[in-house]
């Protein structure tokens, strides 16, 4: 099980997935050459939750199918410090399948 | 903030000042005009000496 | 120093003990009170004194001026003070405002320890270089086009409205009292900016600083309420939207709807 945490530093934004810095994905996707920033619906939210759903899935399409109600339901309703596990992002993932 | 940034706002708001402080006394308004001067360095003065914050920028 | 009667969690106070290692050199916050107050209070003696059989109607600059400081400032606080930017300058206040003064402030903690937390409380000197350069080219316009006079009286209200700024923020972030509490515009802004600092709303909510104007204009305000409404809220909270954000540390997905799924987790 991975885990993946955000938070807002004094040094700059920190996105870890078990300790190390979450990639980008910028280069497969691009909705922002910004960083990631979280708590709000718009580029870099969505390149995060992008980023998220590529790191747990390993899969590019399948980030592209869900990452915008992803980062709607999940990303923009982090708080200013965040953690989540890939059972939480599984979880997340079963709900928007279901909705769908 | 970077010294590049201070040099050019530098640069620009003491020819600010300056320019309006000779305008100034053109038009009999020394006090204005000295003020004008004043300003334009106490406003460079200012933003060198005021301390950063050190911060040690993360890649993302 | 710090606050001693807080309830702010311990995420915050390490944060504002750092933030006080992290300042380089000496800082003294009546010295920075003062570069403001002796910049922009000469500033507006210059252009003043170039005033010269001033007309009613010229007047109509301060409003005006006024006004556009207003816009001017919810359009950076929103979108460049609470969005990261490419442009290294734009970034900073991003990186100023956002990673620095929202988590040294907080709904929880509003108040500053003492002078020398002043630093992340006032902007930097260099806040009214680059207004004064801003505010150059429109007001030369406005006084090149309608009267030399309306030119400098809005140069002049433009100064005064980033005074007017800091004085209402700084009144945002002082300690509570009974002045603050009842006087009108400064007690709506109190309540106002700290709903801001609530972590959930503050990329998104309530970015007008010395008036709620804007904020009541574009819908980005946490009051359902009218302009005066808004302009004269005071302290209450009986008006606030129901369907502001609410963010989690974890959001958790809805419980699945079907009986199998349930008795599975």
């Amino acid at each position: 099980m991975k885990i993946y945490t955000g938070d807002r530093t004094i040094d700059g934004v920190k996105v870890l997935v078990d300790g190390h810095p979450l990639p980008n994905c910028s280069e497969i996707q691009c909705f922002s050459t910004m960083g990631f920033e979280w708590g709000y619906e718009g580029a870099e939210p969505r390149q995060l939750a992008f980023a998220l759903l590529v790191d747990y899935s390993g899969s590019a399409e399948t980030a592209r199918q869900h990452c915008e109600p992803f980062m709607r339901i999940v990303v923009a309703n982090f708080d200013n410090e965040w953690a989540m596990t890939s059972l939480d992002i599984e979880d997340h993932l079963d709900a928007i399948n279901t909705s769908a | 903030m970077p010294t590049k940034a201070k040099l050019i706002l530098s640069v620009i708001i003491l020819t600010m000042f300056v320019v309006t402080g000779f305008y100034e006394l053109s038009r009999d308004l020394h006090n204005a005009g000295y003020a004008a001067f004043f300003l334009g360095f106490f406003m460079v003065f200012s933003i060198w000496i005021f301390p950063d914050v050190n911060r040690e920028p993360l890649d993302n | 120093m710090e606050l001693q009667d807080s309830i702010m969690k311990d995420r915050q106070r390490r944060f504002r003990q750092e933030y006080r290692h992290r300042i380089a050199g000496w800082y003294h916050g009546w010295l920075h009170l003062m570069v403001i107050a002796i910049s922009g209070l000469t500033a507006i003696y210059i252009y003043t004194s170039n005033l010269v059989d001033t007309q009613w109607w010229e007047w109509l600059a301060v409003p005006a001026g006024f006004f556009a400081y207003q816009v001017a400032e919810y359009i950076l606080h929103a979108h460049v003070m609470h969005r990261p930017r490419k442009h290294p300058m734009l970034r900073a206040l991003y990186i100023r405002h956002t990673l620095m003064h929202h988590q040294f402030f907080t709904t929880e903690e509003m108040r500053f320890a003492d002078h020398y937390d002043w630093r992340v409380t006032f902007f930097p000197p260099f806040t009214m270089i680059v207004l004064t350069i801003l505010s150059f080219v429109p007001s030369l316009v406005a006084g090149l086009i309608i009267s030399p006079n309306f030119g400098w009286l809005l140069m002049s209200a433009l100064t005064g409205s980033y005074m007017f700024y800091e004085f209402i923020h700084f009144c945002c972030h002082v300690d509570d009292n009974a002045l603050l509490r009842n006087l009108p515009i400064v007690n709506t802004a109190r309540r106002h900016h700290r709903a801001h600092h609530d972590h959930a709303l503050m990329m998104e909510v309530n970015m007008g600083i010395g008036t709620p104007i804007i904020d009541w204009a574009l819908g980005t305000s946490d009051l359902n309420r009218g302009l005066l409404g808004h302009l004269f809220n005071g302290e209450s909270t009986r008006h606030l939207k129901t369907n502001l954000r609410k963010t989690e540390r974890t959001p958790k997905a809805p419980p699945r709807a079907s009986s199998t799924s349930a008795t599975a987790h």
